[in-house]
């Protein structure tokens, strides 16, 4: 049945995805709550965080769970060079996506040779070792204390104050983010990486050199992580390390199991339920994280992709001996 | 002295660890599945001992199963709900599933307990002896023997009994195991049982150890888990007790190298440098076909 | 089955959908029921969270307060509400609270029950809408200064400390060499500055300092370093879920020979609970101590003891003060009482009376200086110390 909507949904493009533009474009006009532009900015600043993770394990096949740590690398760079070396904001973006993208290099080299499980536990260790070095290194980082007083976005001279200028600059990041990714998904480089996700052995067969397109998908995902850093930095002003916790990085990759992986879309509607979610229970708040996992559980036994994961990929199947069954299945449901 | 008091508490620390290490190593071995909600089991364990203790006025024996039972039955509902569905399964949708498993689990104890510390009673006495001007208590002693008696225990049901024969099939080769006629399910179930049951009797140990408990304690210790056992290749049960002793021990010295923040970092390095040189592990034994399963994942 | 959980997914989704959108936040208010319009202050306290238990302790202060308060007639004659908003213990809601508070106009002023990260990452959303926010315990000297409608009720590290070292330690106790330990972040940090002066001030000697951090819950190692350095005193600065895990340790590796002492944070029930009979002769001192010698404060502690089943205020009973300075500055304040002018009046309060029966008023930056009294653990109570 979800199946049928989601078709509906792919059939008819164009028009959803117009009344989608508009009512993003003119929400803060529309909504008068300053509270509720607030939901929003963290809202969208989190579909960027989980692109950058669907990046990673929709894409390519890896299993990432410590993506804290890449936020905790692009938020503190932001921070620290924001306070300590009074950059601007829009220098500090690039700046602060190409450290994180390197410590994406960095995470890669030794899993190079691991397989699934552990290079899921390599990179939840890295995320972890981060997270102590950041809050250990007080010279640097200011340790516990965190990095305090980072000044605010500014555009052309104007400080920007209000809540919704800085929606829309995350809005816009998100937009120019997406477009990079999807010129690089319909690629050379994103063929290799689903090529790669589906069947490695199939793929070095065919010459695609493994080694090199998942440094390259670390360092990609890494990259619009630590832009997407760079605008938490700036828009909560203050950061410290009890952000960047293991449940953080759980919390990120919930959005994008549930909401897809491997497509577009997917990270964005699944960062959009979970902070739905997140505001309807914040009266029940220790329910929440109840309903995360019973969530994560139910996308698991009944669709393993996500609601807009992609369906035709290896993400989809719960029976290794049955993926090309399940797969040519897909194929003959879309046509 | 001081020396050798950072040994006695790497030892008894380290058995504890050895232990968790243990039953992560059956249940990844078993059922082929890395289980994130590990840390999670053994909180449990922790908490059902902590309950037991207010129902049966502190008695020991009951305390012990009590726990076992919870345990058990948790890993029944963990086996049903995350590996029944997904043996066959690209790994990943059952590693994902014992994460939304573990955040329920942790959840649901801190509703039902609460968020704060609680004390654990004094299970094993308070009783020490004197050694050179410092004071080592036998509780230390006692789990350092506990945790020798189970692997005793662990050790004789894998080798020399008809269910270890079929635990150690199912680990080494499932198809294999299948079609000469063992109940993979029911195998997986039941190591899986062990496993918990095991990181069970860990938590009670551990929280007589420390004299406390939080409901969020499960995190470390799953990483602690991992990094021992990944030494052993996830299947070699030996290697990852022996590891988790050397963790342990590990952990302890450092205090005096490193301030004290960085410790935990230690485990994690550790379980880095490990994968970096020997990308699955010391595995002893012959496991050329599930090397290819752990790959294919 | 599976068309059954397909649906029940899609309906929480689309339940969650309608009603994401209109929450209220949870309230509660006064007995007062008159016609005129009530005067509302907002409260950001832990209502789930680590620190779930000092947001019991400060509701159920701010209810005994609210009561007196509505039935002595309120503001002028206007009824009190109170509206709670839970901050979680997490600092990145601490701001998303505020902002909520900003944009409702009835609310005038917000009782902070934060910590000091969460203070300080909600000051600027407070300044830039004009509105005051009063904290209760954080504690971090660096807060009040962050701008005009910052306020802190609980007093400064930089004070505290100092009182505990002339006149507990080097006075009461004539100790002349002490170790520290304590927990790794910005409350701690600061409280190790503070000793670091004073120490220096009274001629005490730091002979070892160790940290450690939140959720730590072996201590062995690092007491021993400590215990290798022979202090006389061992001050504890920590929470009461690590200091009562360290007091235990220290009993169990049998160092008997040191005085403990410590700071607010482990002068509470929840600290006596877990640490039982190993925190026989420990050493604190605080805003608040509840006994018979002070009548106000006991009236309070019995008053909290009925509405609570028993249980003990600690120095978040402090709220009741809270709310009592926040209501005599609204009063001041007459017919024109706005957000502006309540903060004017609040930091011009100088005679308020705390329940201790100390004066308070507020410093230049919002900060004030608070009086303290030693107490010790004695068969398993905080009772007064008298040397």
């Amino acid at each position: 049945m979800l199946n049928r909507a989601v078709n509906y949904v792919k059939a008819h493009r164009l028009p959803f995805f117009i009344v989608f533009a508009v009512l993003v474009l003119a929400f803060p006009i529309i909504i008068p709550s300053n509270f509720v532009r607030g939901i929003a900015v963290r809202t969208v600043l989190y579909m960027l965080f989980a692109s950058s993770l669907n990046l990673i394990n929709g894409y390519c096949g890896h299993f990432s769970i410590g993506h804290a740590g890449f936020m905790c690398i692009g938020c503190y760079t932001a921070g620290l060079l924001a306070t300590k070396a009074g950059l601007g904001f829009w220098l500090i973006v690039p700046i602060s996506g190409i450290v994180t993208s390197l410590f994406g290099l960095l995470v890669f080299l030794p899993t190079n040779r691991l397989s699934g499980m552990y290079l899921s536990i390599v990179t939840l260790g890295f995320a972890e070792i981060v997270r102590i070095i950041v809050l250990n290194w007080t010279s640097l980082t200011n340790g516990p204390l965190g990095v305090k007083g980072i000044p605010s976005i500014k555009l052309f001279g104007l400080k920007l104050t209000s809540t919704t200028e800085y929606y829309y600059v995350i809005l816009f990041l998100l937009v120019l983010s997406l477009f990079c990714m999807y010129r690089i998904l319909h690629s050379r480089v994103g063929r290799a990486w689903m090529s790669i996700r589906e069947n490695p052995d199939a793929a070095c067969s065919l010459g695609v050199e493994l080694a090199k397109y998942k440094a390259i998908n670390f360092v990609v995902g890494a990259f619009f992580c630590g832009v997407a850093g760079c605008f938490m930095a700036f828009y909560y002003r203050y950061i410290d390390t009890t952000m960047f916790t293991i449940d953080e990085s759980f919390n990120v990759l919930s959005m994008v199991i549930v909401g897809g992986m491997g497509t577009l879309v997917g990270p964005i509607l699944g960062a959009f339920v979970i902070n739905l979610i997140t505001e309807t229970f914040r009266f029940a708040s220790e329910y929440r994280m109840l309903l995360y996992g019973i969530l994560i559980i139910l996308t698991m036994w009944i669709r393993p992709q996500g609601i807009a994961g992609a369906s035709n990929s290896v993400l989809a199947t719960k029976r290794m001996a049955k993926r090309v069954q399940s797969a040519a299945k897909a194929k003959r449901s879309e046509a | 002295m001081y020396f050798v008091e950072q040994l006695i508490n790497g030892l008894s620390q380290g058995a504890i660890y050895a232990l968790m290490a243990i039953g992560f190593t059956l249940i990844a071995g078993e059922v082929g599945l890395v289980s994130f909600t590990y840390g999670d089991t053994v909180m449990l364990g922790a908490f059902s001992a902590y309950w037991a203790c207010s129902l049966f006025a502190e008695n020991f024996l009951l305390t012990v199963l009590f726990t076992i039972l919870v345990s058990s039955l948790m890993s029944i509902v963990l086996h049903a709900v995350c590996m029944a569905q997904f043996l066959d399964a690209p790994k990943h949708i059952s590693m994902i599933c014992t994460i939304g498993f573990g955040i329920i689990l942790k959840n649901a104890v801190q509703l039902i307990a609460g968020y704060e510390v609680k004390a654990m009673p004094e299970l094993l006495g308070r009783s020490y002896f004197e050694l050179g001007g410092i004071r080592i208590g036998y509780v230390k002693l006692y789990i350092v023997a506990i945790v020798i008696v189970l692997c005793a225990i662990l050790s004789f049901l894998l080798n020399r009994t008809k269910t270890g024969v079929r635990l150690r099939a199912v680990s080494q080769d499932r198809k294999a195991a299948s079609l000469i006629g063992i109940d993979v399910q029911r195998t997986t179930r039941l190591g899986n049982l062990i496993g918990c049951m095991i990181g069970g009797l860990a938590g009670l140990l551990y929280a007589i150890y420390y004299g406390s408990i939080l409901p969020t304690m499960g995190g470390a210790i799953s990483m602690k888990a991992m990094s021992a056992s990944v030494l052993g290749g996830l299947c070699n049960i030996p290697v990852a007790a022996f590891a988790g002793l050397l963790l342990g021990i590990f952990e302890n010295f450092s205090i005096a190298l490193f301030p004290q923040g960085y410790r935990d970092l230690i485990s994690f390095l550790f379980l880095i440098l490990v994968l970096v040189f020997k990308p699955h592990g010391f595995e002893f034994r012959f496991k050329k076909h599930s090397r290819k399963e752990a790959e294919h994942a | 089955m599976k068309k059954v959980l397909t649906m029940l997914l899609a309906l929480v989704l689309i339940v969650s959908l309608f009603a994401g959108c209109t929450q209220p936040a949870e309230e509660t208010s006064g007995d007062g029921d008159s016609a005129t319009e009530p005067v509302r202050f907002g409260v950001s306290y832990f209502a789930t969270g680590t620190n779930a238990e000092n947001g019991e302790v400060a509701k159920i202060s701010l209810e005994i307060a609210l009561d007196e308060i509505n039935a002595a007639g309120g503001i002028n004659g206007r009824p009190v509400e109170l509206v709670f908003m839970d901050v979680k213990g997490d600092a990145k809601e601490s701001p998303e609270v505020a902002r909520k508070f900003a944009e409702d106009e009835s609310i005038l002023a917000v009782i902070a029950g934060d910590s000091s990260a969460g203070v300080m990452a909600a000051a600027p959303v407070y300044e830039d809408a004009g509105l005051i926010q009063l904290a209760s315990n954080a504690s971090a000297a660096d807060f009040p200064p962050m701008g005009d409608y910052q306020f802190s009720l609980v007093g400064r590290s930089s004070e505290d400390i100092p009182y505990g070292v002339k006149n507990v330690i080097a006075g009461q106790l004539g100790a002349k060499t002490i170790a520290l330990i304590y927990q790794n972040d910005e409350w701690g940090n600061s409280y190790v500055e503070s000793y670091e002066s004073s120490c220096a001030e009274n001629g005490i000697e730091i002979v070892a300092a160790e940290p450690y951090m939140v959720g730590d819950q072996d201590f062995n190692a690092v007491l021993s370093k400590l215990r290798q350095a022979n202090p006389d005193v061992l001050a504890l600065c920590c929470q009461y879920a690590e200091g009562s895990l360290i007091m235990k340790q220290i009993r169990q590796m049998g160092w008997d020979d040191v005085q403990c002492v410590c700071s607010g944070g482990l002068v509470n029930d929840m600290f006596l609970d877990v640490v039982g009979e190993d925190g026989e002769g420990v050493i604190g001192w605080t805003i608040y101590a509840y006994s018979e010698d002070y009548p106000q404060a006991y009236a309070f502690a019995e008053e909290y003891r009925s509405r609570s089943g028993g249980k003990n205020p600690s120095n978040w009973g402090g709220m009741y003060d809270v709310l009592h300075i926040l209501t005599n500055a609204a009063i001041d304040c007459g017919d024109n009482l706005t957000r502006e002018t309540l903060r004017d009046s609040l930091a011009a309060q100088d005679d308020f009376v705390t329940m201790m029966g100390g004066n308070l008023k507020f410093n230049d930056d919002g900060s004030v200086s608070r009086t303290y009294y030693p107490l010790t653990i004695k068969d398993g109570e905080w009772v007064a110390y008298n040397g």
